[in-house]
């Protein structure tokens, strides 16, 4: 079978609902801080670990009754080998020439993992929850691509059920690396996804330079584009941090509407919004998530976008940065 | 959906870790069974809300669970 190049849903269900909240929980958008001039941490709004109380908890419960067993069975599956997560570390203590030396080897054993995208940062604020604190300094943000020819199928079952095969599949790279890490002597734990409690996996992969914030909300990286999942290890081993990358994302984001047109219930923004203090692509949470539980997660944003092509990301990148130096 | 992700703290040791361990069991165990009882009556509603052009209140608990 062929790979698709580009994927245009057809026919996807109307955002229509035959759900809903008999009271109204706080608009996610307040909760997520749109239009707040001042810095704050983000809060959990939905899928969160179920530790402590989210406004949003009762649609995430509905989305997990309905959503098939075979997506269930990941999540399940994803959770039981999350308890390896963190353990003893090691008595013995192996110590690095330096950091880079350090960050090189991480890399390597990430990539020899399954990791295809690999990047190191240190743990600030903008990457933890409100009210969360982590006993870590350094971030090895991890990213594993889609199978294409799966998510070729949003918003339907057939796409998320690989969205959460790959959800699992990094978080095991990750379980492992913090093993690895732990043997050596440094503390190490795991954090996978789709739901963590403590970090925030986007702005910790963009720190970390495995990609840039695009307009739909999530990671593009250069490799892959959007169809990638993320998962990240948080450790106390001095490394050497990547910085940011700039890859021509916001050269295409500023033109392109591709995304924004497509998506069912028009949660994109077509412009930057003031979130928490700053400027940024942001989708409309109170429309987004409603179409997400309808359609098990939709994702159609992600799979439309130009740079999710396979191969043409570097290409695409190369163009963009020609264009803006000209 | 809800996992059953926890925050960071100490590293237990054996003992600990066989007690997070069987927490984490019995949750995950409770969520399948929870998966497979309650939210097959949910999934009826919901589709029945679907067939009538009714709304499934997501913030109600079912009929069936109310009284428990």
């Amino acid at each position: 079978m062929t790979t698709p190049r580009r994927i245009t849903p057809t026919n996807p269900p109307s955002p229509e609902y035959a759900f809903g909240y008999r009271h109204q929980p706080r608009s996610g958008n307040e909760i997520n801080g749109l239009g707040e001039p001042d810095y704050r941490q983000p809060e959990h709004v939905f899928h969160n670990a179920g530790t402590e109380p989210i406004e949003w908890q009762a649609l995430d419960d509905f989305f997990g009754n309905i959503s098939p067993w075979p997506i269930l069975r990941h999540v399940v599956a994803n959770a039981w080998q999350l308890r390896n997560k963190d353990g003893r570390t090691a008595r013995h203590r192996v110590t690095f020439d330096d950091e880079q030396s350090a960050a090189a080897e991480m890399k390597e054993r990430a990539r020899t993992l399954g990791a295809e995208l690999v990047g190191i940062t240190h743990v600030t604020d903008e990457s933890l929850f409100a009210g969360h604190s982590v006993p870590y300094t350094h971030a090895i943000s991890l990213g594993l691509s889609m199978d294409r020819e799966e998510m070729a199928h949003v918003p339907q079952q057939r796409a998320a059920v690989e969205v959460l095969r790959v959800y699992r599949a990094i978080s095991r790279t990750a379980i492992r690396l913090a093993r690895q890490i732990r043997s050596l002597g440094w503390p190490a734990r795991a954090y996978g996804n789709p739901n963590s409690t403590d970090v925030l996996h986007i702005p910790l992969a963009v720190s970390a330079g495995l990609g840039q914030l695009g307009k739909h909300g999530s990671v593009i990286s250069k490799e892959f584009g959007s169809n990638v999942r993320l998962a990240a290890v948080l450790t106390t081993l001095p490394m050497a941090t990547d910085q940011p990358v700039d890859i021509g994302v916001e050269d295409l984001c500023r033109k392109c509407r591709r995304c924004v047109v497509d998506c069912p219930p028009g949660a994109i923004f077509d412009e930057k919004q003031l979130v928490r203090g700053a400027e940024k692509w942001y989708v409309d949470f109170d429309k987004c998530i409603p179409y997400f539980v309808k359609t098990d997660g939709c994702a159609i944003c992600i799979q439309v976008c130009p740079w999710s092509v396979p191969g043409r990301g570097p290409s695409l990148s190369d163009q963009l940065l020609a264009k803006r130096n000209s | 959906m809800r996992t059953v992700d926890t925050p960071a703290e100490s590293h237990p040791g054996w003992l600990g870790r066989l007690q997070r361990d069987v927490r984490l069991f019995l949750r995950l165990a409770g969520m399948t069974l929870g998966y497979a009882t309650a939210g097959r009556r949910i999934r009826k509603a919901y589709r029945d809300a679907q067939s009538s052009g009714a709304v499934y209140w997501v913030d109600e608990p079912h009929p069936a669970d109310r009284d428990r």
